[in-house]
């Protein structure tokens, strides 16, 4: 058949507008990779968690990397939003790269309440909608991009997440006007015979957003006495995104204990506070602190202080939203982990099926090894332990609960690292503090979860967003100067003990804030410190980012560091002259290579300002005891840090080696 | 000219889209209420009824309102005749009229503007009437303003642009604020000889109504306005008028915006709810010319229905559910005129149900249980008239109306009886002068307690007025006028007593009214 130019020009024209139409179905079903598992490859990315280093940061405080979504700021006040989001972090990306750190782990992504009681949710905990992005940050598809190219970049990611509480979104109309009253007044009725147990005498105010803990749950009241359970109410103020939670099941208002403010904490130890005193008379636990089921009640059922409106977790429908909500993150996140806020204020039971199943689904989407570790905020390693799968009958009743996370934020560690670094402690704090490790911490692997035994994965930290920073204070060092020796020797601890180090951002730039809100300082600013020489912003150069860069290179290089066993060769009561005063030392042995690291803790003299007058040196030995090593007689062992001793190497003879460190130095000894 | 045969056909589907009950027309801002009705809230309405939550139904009823508006009807008498009779009786000659006489641009003008005083504190004199359209003289100060354009081809298809725009009181030369109340009440294209002479259609914003009764500034039978279309057909004597619109007030109970999250930050508004109120009336008149060598007459028999779809009200995290509301009017006027120089005489009969009782521009004070103002009904006699002869002249105005709210309680203060009569006598003692009085009685009779003496009361109002007044020519409606008045009012205890105690009216009983007005009409846009 003779084709003619008209039916040529017919089939161009039917080529081209069939060409259109596939583009613009291309284009229309064009699917960036948001939502869960559309075109987004989930793979493991870890090969053993003891591996990471882990470089925590608010992501409000980081990078500012788009100036569109700078809405409300206040840079004059750290209580507010200052303009961080995620596009800065992939801009700094080179920065993180060259300090080594090898995980991120990001501040909740989940949209906020925007502010409450003048300050703004920048810190991501204020949850309102658990399944939005928080515009200050970016959207959804740019957090993806985050973590797809912190991927690209050999880092892992982990999301902070909070199943404990929701922002404060409701309120307790406990006087029934249909208003949230700041200060409501009682007295009359609410004198001894109130019946609230936990505010023995006369309730004369509270607040009907964030009233104290009633074991009751809230009462309603007025002038002539109370009235039974209080209604709560939920508030509708879509300026500041303070409207009903997300999604639309966590609405139901059966879903929250309703019981008011913790108010007694586990670490009150009994006698010392009247409230716990009388409540809280049996001690059940060692350890020196007094626990008991009241006040472990009141912090499982209790609101968080803030108004953060407490779920009522144990409840079956609200644990499978909670585990739908997180599993839909790990699915549209690729994250490699949670980090979980307030694990202790959660019943075990939850943690017993969220942690298996969020392991479950991470799995099925080709992620294994998927890390979680909670913050419970306490120095007793016996709550602590409990959260890692450590069946502890006291805490948890005859329940075997003991599927629990992964890991823990170890706040006992950092407590004893305050305390022996900074303020002078002997090192056997340390000692028993390895003890405590072993004996509270589950030793064993969670099936299916990461490859290590949560004991030998606890998560190191110095600073962190909730306490002042090690710089902050003396603390018993001597000037600004004495506590960056201080910190230099604590770090070195930290990199190279059992465990996963974490590394909260600004303290490779030697920043010092206190508490909330001030160590959380900005990022980009610098340090503002006269003493750590005002440096730039994201400065490389300073001795802090140095040593943390040198540490992590060390970490690379000689695998015991990151996962070798660990014993303890040295820990000394000595704080004084004597010759091993200030000296911790431990081995670390992972397939038959072997690290030996000695720190001496000891503070030098010095001036008020800080300045070295004397460099005093203590030994692996004490009279005529000298530390006993796993390396063989003969052996020679050689200090391959810091850098100016490479010249240093001890030889093992009798299976002792003396080693010989300055004050608030160390050595980091393998086999010559 | 358009072909004969197609002529039906293209009316006939213009006719059925202009009435097909889902076509309103215009989703422009809302229609700006007309100014608020000049009877002081003391005496009209409870007191102490509590201030509705503007994001709710009114849980308690408004104090019977009737629909009003500013007059804007008052055409020079050579033009428009000025009473409604003769208005009605010249309305098809009036298009002509319009057609050949006034092509092209065309302005016109309503306005009054006066000044006062009570004779007594210094004050602005205040009208003080106790129904809800008293005597007019106390009127404050409104205009109007209408610009328009004919295209006129002969007996062909024309067209007229109208333009009114309103002011109402105070001006800047009284309260010293640079601004205005301003509403744009005409906004409209009507076109004539719409394929035959006897149509014509027209589609905008309208003020949309029949004969007035000029002493009270009141429109008893039918006052509308809308966004809409309508059509005029005239068949002899008789003529249709068919009118669709739609108002979608500025009130929580048609129109809400709410505040939601916004999609980043901060928080967006919402139209959660937008319901338009749909009105249709039909009006059909029948004049008989010279029924004898001394009297025409006409009866025009009146309706509406109203509709307002359901929606939704938000308040905080409160859903409330409004229902679907209707409302009708039904309503006969018998006119009489030409038994005299500028002789007329209307009398009217109309009865409002749900919606309508309320009027068009108002919301339902007062809903039943299920939230609609079903029960709600207006009943309305009412009578207009003057008469001239030789140096005399007489006007008169009076009407009785009772309205229950469509609440369960109809013994409660918003329902009950209101009436008021009122005669001006003029003397045209010179062409230019004439020397007018007026004496008025007003009442009203609420079925309930007043609130505030929790009392039964029935105030009652008398006036007299002596009215000066330089005029254009001979008669009672020749404007321009120049008019001097001074009024004396009488309140009896009970209406006294509707003001409260701290109110200086409160203990007096005769009032004064001293002042100077200035009225005028030409070329007003009238209908």
């Amino acid at each position: 058949m003779k084709r003619t130019d008209r039916d040529m020009r017919a089939n161009r024209t039917t080529t081209i507008i069939a060409a259109t139409l596939l583009t613009a179905l291309a284009l229309g079903c064009h699917d960036p990779g948001v939502g869960a598992g559309k075109g987004r490859k989930i793979t493991s990315n870890v090969q053993d968690w003891r591996d990471e280093v882990i470089y925590q940061l608010l992501i409000d405080r980081f990078a500012d990397g788009d100036y569109s979504n700078n809405h409300k700021m206040d840079r004059s006040h750290l209580g507010r939003y200052q303009g961080g989001d995620y596009q800065g972090v992939i801009d700094k990306i080179p920065y993180l790269k060259e300090l080594g750190v090898t995980t991120l782990w990001i501040s909740p992504a989940v949209k906020n309440l925007e502010e409450d009681a003048g300050f703004a949710g920048y810190h991501g905990y204020w949850t309102q909608d658990f399944k939005g992005v928080n515009p200050h940050f970016g959207d959804l598809a740019k957090l993806q991009e985050l973590v797809d190219t912190l991927h690209d970049n050999g880092f892992k990611v982990i999301l902070d997440i909070v199943t404990n509480h929701i922002g404060q979104l409701f309120y307790y109309d406990a006087n029934m006007n249909g208003q949230p009253d700041e200060t409501m007044y009682g007295g009359g009725g609410q004198s001894d015979g109130s019946g609230n147990k936990d505010l023995p005498g006369r309730l004369t105010r509270m607040s009907e957003w964030d009233p104290d803990y009633d074991r009751r749950g809230i009462q309603a009241f007025t002038s002539l006495g109370e009235s039974g359970l209080s209604p709560i109410e939920w508030v509708y103020m879509p300026a500041i995104n303070r409207v009903p939670v997300q999604p639309a099941e966590f609405q139901n208002k059966a879903w929250y204990h309703r019981r008011g403010r913790v108010t007694a904490w586990e670490h009150f130890k009994a006698g010392t506070t009247d409230q716990v005193k009388k409540f809280c008379t049996q001690p059940i636990l060692d350890n020196n602190v007094d626990l008991c089921d009241y006040v472990r009640a009141q912090e499982v059922l209790g609101d968080f202080p803030g108004g953060l409106k407490d779920i009522a977790t144990e409840l079956p429908p609200v644990r499978d939203a909670l585990i739908g909500v997180f599993k839909w993150w790990i699915s549209v996140g690729d994250f490699d982990g949670f980090r979980i806020d307030t694990i202790k204020h959660v019943d075990y039971a939850f943690w017993n099926a969220f942690a298996p199943a969020m392991r479950e689904h991470a799995a099925k989407l080709g992620k294994k090894k998927f890390l979680m570790f909670g913050e419970a905020f306490t120095g007793v390693d016996r709550l602590l332990g409990s959260y890692t799968g450590k069946y502890d009958k006291d805490l948890m009743g005859s329940t075997r609960y003991d599927n629990q996370v992964d890991s823990v934020f170890y706040f006992s560690q950092k407590y004893r690292i305050d305390s022996v670094f900074k303020s002078g402690a002997p090192t056997t704090a340390l000692e028993s503090l390895h003890k405590d490790r072993l004996k509270y911490y589950r030793t064993k692997p969670h099936a299916g979860g990461i490859t290590a035994a949560p004991h030998e994965a606890l998560i190191n930290f110095i600073d962190n967003h909730d306490v002042s920073r090690f710089l902050y204070g003396s603390g018993g060092a001597k000037g600004f100067a004495g506590r960056m020796r201080a910190l230099q020797a604590a770090l070195t601890y930290l990199f190279t003990t059992v465990g996963i180090p974490n590394i909260y951002y600004g303290t490779e730039q030697n920043f010092f804030g206190g508490n909330d809100p001030g160590n959380r300082e900005v990022m980009w600013r610098g340090n503002p410190n006269p003493w750590a020489g005002s440096p730039p912003a994201f400065d490389t150069s300073n001795a802090t980012f140095r040593h943390i860069k040198k540490l992590i290179e060390l970490r690379k290089q000689y695998a015991p560091l990151r996962r070798g066993d660990y014993t303890i060769r040295w820990a000394t009561n000595s704080v004084g002259s004597e010759a091993d005063a200030g000296i911790f030392a431990f081995e670390r042995v992972y397939n038959k290579e072997r690290a030996l690291v000695v720190i001496n803790a000891k503070a030098c003299a010095s001036d008020n300002s800080g300045k070295v007058t004397s460099v005093s040196y203590s030994n692996t030995r004490n009279g005529s005891s000298t530390m006993q090593t796993g390396f063989a007689n003969g052996v020679t062992l050689q200090n391959v840090y810091p850098d100016t001793d490479k010249g240093d190497s001890f030889t093992v003879s009798g299976g002792a080696v003396d080693v010989r460190v300055p004050c608030q130095g160390w050595k980091i000894l393998v086999k010559k | 000219m358009y072909p004969t045969r197609i002529k039906p056909i293209i009316i006939a589907g213009g006719l059925i889209l202009l009435l097909w009950p889902g076509i309103t027309l215009g989703q422009a801002p809302p229609v700006a209420p007309p100014p608020e009705e000049e009877v002081p809230a003391e005496l009209s309405e409870p007191p102490a009824a509590p201030e509705p939550d503007s994001s709710e139904i009114p849980a308690e009823p408004a104090p019977a309102p009737a629909p009003s508006v500013e007059p804007a009807d008052k055409a020079d008498k050579p033009v428009t005749p000025p009473a409604p009779a003769s208005a009605v009786k010249k309305d098809a000659e009036f298009t002509d009229a319009m057609l050949t006489l006034l092509r092209g641009f065309r302005f016109g003008s309503y306005g009054r503007v006066g000044v006062s005083g009570d004779l007594s504190r210094g004050s602005k004199a205040k009208p003080l009437n106790v129904v809800t359209h008293g005597p007019r003289l106390e009127e404050s100060p409104y205009v109007e303003l209408d610009l328009g354009y004919v295209m006129d081809r002969g007996d062909d298809l024309g067209f007229k642009v109208q333009f009114t725009m309103a002011f109402s009181e105070d001006f800047f030369h009284y309260n010293g604020e640079w601004d205005a109340d301003i509403a744009i009440r005409n906004l409209y294209l009507e076109a004539v000889n719409v394929f035959t002479p006897a149509l014509s259609i027209w589609a905008g914003s309208r003020m949309y109504r029949g004969d007035d009764i000029y002493l009270f500034d009141y429109w008893p039978l039918d006052l509308l306005n809308t966004l809409g279309a309508g059509a005029r057909l005239r068949f002899g004597n008789t003529h249709i008028n068919l009118h669709g619109g739609v108002n979608r007030l500025k009130d929580a109970y048609q129109y809400q915006k709410f505040p939601v999250p916004g999609a980043k930050f901060g928080s967006e508004d919402v139209e959660v709810l937008d319901r338009q109120r749909a009105i249709f009336s039909l009006k059909a008149t029948h004049e008989m010319p010279k029924l004898t060598d001394a009297l025409s007459m006409k009866v025009a028999l009146y309706g509406e229905l109203h509709h307002l779809p359901d929606g939704t009200q938000r308040k905080d995290l409160e859903v409330k559910d409004l229902p679907s509301d209707i409302g009708w009017v039904a309503g006969v006027q018998l006119g009489l005129w030409d038994f005299g120089d500028n002789a007329h005489l209307n009398l009217w009969g109309r009865v409002a149900g749900g919606l309508a009782a309320y009027g068009e521009l108002s919301v339902p004070g007062a809903v039943d249980l299920e939230k609609k103002a079903a029960d709600a009904r207006e009943y309305v006699v009412a009578l207009s008239g003057n008469y001239e002869r030789g140096i005399f002249g007489m006007m008169l105005g009076a009407y009785m109306r009772y309205f229950e709210d469509a609440d369960g309680n109809k013994s409660d203060y918003d329902d009950g009886w209101e009436y008021v009569l009122a005669a001006r006598p003029i003397f045209f003692i010179h062409k230019y002068f004439h020397q007018a009085a007026e004496i008025s009685w007003q009442g009203r009779r609420p079925n309930g307690l007043n609130p505030r003496s929790q009392t039964h009361l029935v105030p009652n109002v008398m006036k007299f007025s002596l009215i000066p007044t330089l005029s254009w020519d001979r008669g009672s409606y020749s404007r321009p006028h120049i008019r001097f008045i001074y009024t004396l009012t009488y309140l009896d205890e009970a209406a006294r007593m509707l003001f409260p105690k701290e109110d200086p009216r409160y203990g007096e009983s005769m009032h004064h009214f001293m002042g100077v007005q200035v009225e005028w009409w030409f070329n007003s846009s009238y209908r």
